[in-house]
């Protein structure tokens, strides 16, 4: 055997992973060959250089601030399902038609832009939101129909705040806060506290979908684990966003959020539905 | 550092108790930053890495169960972060990065001897292509077989072989380059 066809054998012999044939070829040819031997020392050597990089300190306290994320999967609460994909989704949907449309609708800052912003400013909820946030920019003023507007702002400790405005009758239709520190009431009606077991059986059963485990193979991360009441059966809204996700496309004038939304039905052990998370928002630029 | 039962933990995680997960990122984080800092060449954002791996590997013990070894485990979630990272900067990957900033080496406390061996040897690392430079770090730094590898990075023993081969020669090459001759 040349020498150069032995470079793998004996890189493994360094390492000491060669089974007992392999190992006495290697034996038999390093007896005989200087410049093997050679090689072999610069393989050992390399393997000392690169080992004694362990022996370097790293500062490492992540517990803290790991645990906290932890607890925010822990914590998080079902929220009415509308409010919270439809804020979700203007949130990511302002961020992408602000690449798209944001120059029409904020380079210009239309005059509808700029009479839903000032409304919103002036409102009563939204001065409530803002206390202690910090500076407030605005993110952007999305147009929905005739009269009505979406407009996002996000604030220095990171909130998104998303109104809806009636620009016509100058008034807030209805505010919300996006952040870490809001919490949602819930709804009794549909609300359903999930245990750590159910979430994970209803996992499991999307899993057992076919449909869904071919998602799931290609890499997805899970964005809620929502349970509800429907119809007097135990339902669970399981969110699965695409690792590779390209975000929003737009499909005929609606905005999809490149995600699924899975309903698995706890109490027959099935996956009843298959839907993609999505937002029909109508932008008209002046 | 003290052994973990590892399967109490998980035992107590999935009853509900997520809290008891603090243990185990107590017990693998330098390990994971470390790892993750050799990958990235840097340390803040293999803190972020790191962070990620356990929040991902904590979802992870709801849904499935572990099927090797938590530490292989995490380190094979580490590596498809780091391979995530990687894909999202690739367009930066044309600027060298991950030299060690002189913080970090102070404090370190390491001699300027070693410090410059360092150096240079992280340097080598990073210019060795992304596959084999994993092989190499979970072998020579973290010390897993190469069976192991091969579950870790979801490939074959025979590959993860001529990864670390083909890997120790680039290494070879670069490090005689700059040495003016062998390595040492």
């Amino acid at each position: 055997m040349k020498c150069n066809d032995l470079r793998e054998l004996l890189s493994a012999y360094a390492d000491g992973e060669l089974g007992h044939a392999e190992l006495e070829v290697v034996k038999a040819h390093l007896d005989q060959c200087d410049e093997c031997r050679g090689v072999l020392a610069d393989y050992l050597e390399i393997s000392r250089q690169i080992s004694s990089l362990r022996t370097i300190s790293i500062e490492a306290d992540i517990v803290t601030r790991t645990m906290a994320k932890v607890k925010t999967t822990q914590k998080r609460k079902w929220q009415p399902p509308a409010w919270q994909i439809v804020g979700a989704s203007i949130v990511l949907i302002a961020l992408i038609v602000g690449l798209i449309v944001g120059i029409p609708l904020m380079g210009g800052k239309t005059d509808f832009a700029l009479a839903a912003e000032k409304i919103v400013r002036n409102s009563d909820e939204f001065k409530t939101a803002i206390a202690g946030e910090g500076n407030i920019t605005l993110e952007q003023v999305i147009r929905r129909g005739e009269n009505e507007a979406t407009v996002t702002f996000s604030t220095e400790k990171g909130k998104q705040i998303v109104a809806q405005v009636d620009v016509k009758a100058k008034r807030v239709i209805e505010l919300r806060v996006f952040g870490l520190k809001i919490e949602f009431p819930p709804n009794p009606e549909f609300d359903l506290e999930l245990t750590e077991a159910e979430k994970a059986e209803a996992i499991a059963i999307a899993e057992g979908d076919p449909t869904v485990s071919e998602l799931i193979a290609k890499g997805v991360e899970i964005t809620h684990v929502w349970g509800s009441v429907i119809e007097g059966r135990k339902m669970v809204d399981i969110g699965i966003i695409p690792r590779d996700s390209q975000g929003v496309r737009i499909v005929d004038g609606i905005y999809l959020i490149d995600g699924k939304s899975v309903k698995v039905d706890l109490d027959n052990k099935k996956v009843s539905s298959l839907t993609e998370f999505g937002i029909s928002v109508s932008v008209i630029s002046e | 550092m003290p052994a973990l039962d590892e399967a109490q933990i998980l035992a107590e995680i999935r009853n509900g108790n997520g809290d008891a997960f603090a243990k185990i990122v107590e017990h693998y984080q330098t390990d994971i930053i470390r790892y993750l800092h050799r990958l990235t060449g840097d340390n803040h954002i293999a803190q972020d890495l790191a962070q990620d791996t356990f929040l991902n590997a904590y979802r992870g013990i709801l849904k499935h169960d572990v099927h090797f070894s938590l530490r292989a485990w995490l380190y094979k979630i580490a590596t498809n972060n780091a391979r995530q990272y990687h894909r999202r900067n690739r367009i930066l990957s044309f600027i060298p990065i991950g030299r060690f900033r002189r913080d970090d080496i102070e404090a370190h406390q390491i001699s300027p001897d070693d410090m410059e061996e360092e150096i240079m040897v992280q340097d080598i690392l990073l210019r060795i292509p992304n596959d084999q430079r994993h092989c190499m770090i979970l072998h020579f730094v973290e010390g897993f077989k190469y069976k192991e590898i091969a579950e870790i990075l979801g490939t074959t023993e025979d590959a993860i072989r001529m990864r670390v081969a083909r890997g120790r020669e680039v290494f070879k090459k670069e490090y005689g380059a700059r040495a003016g001759g062998k390595v040492q």
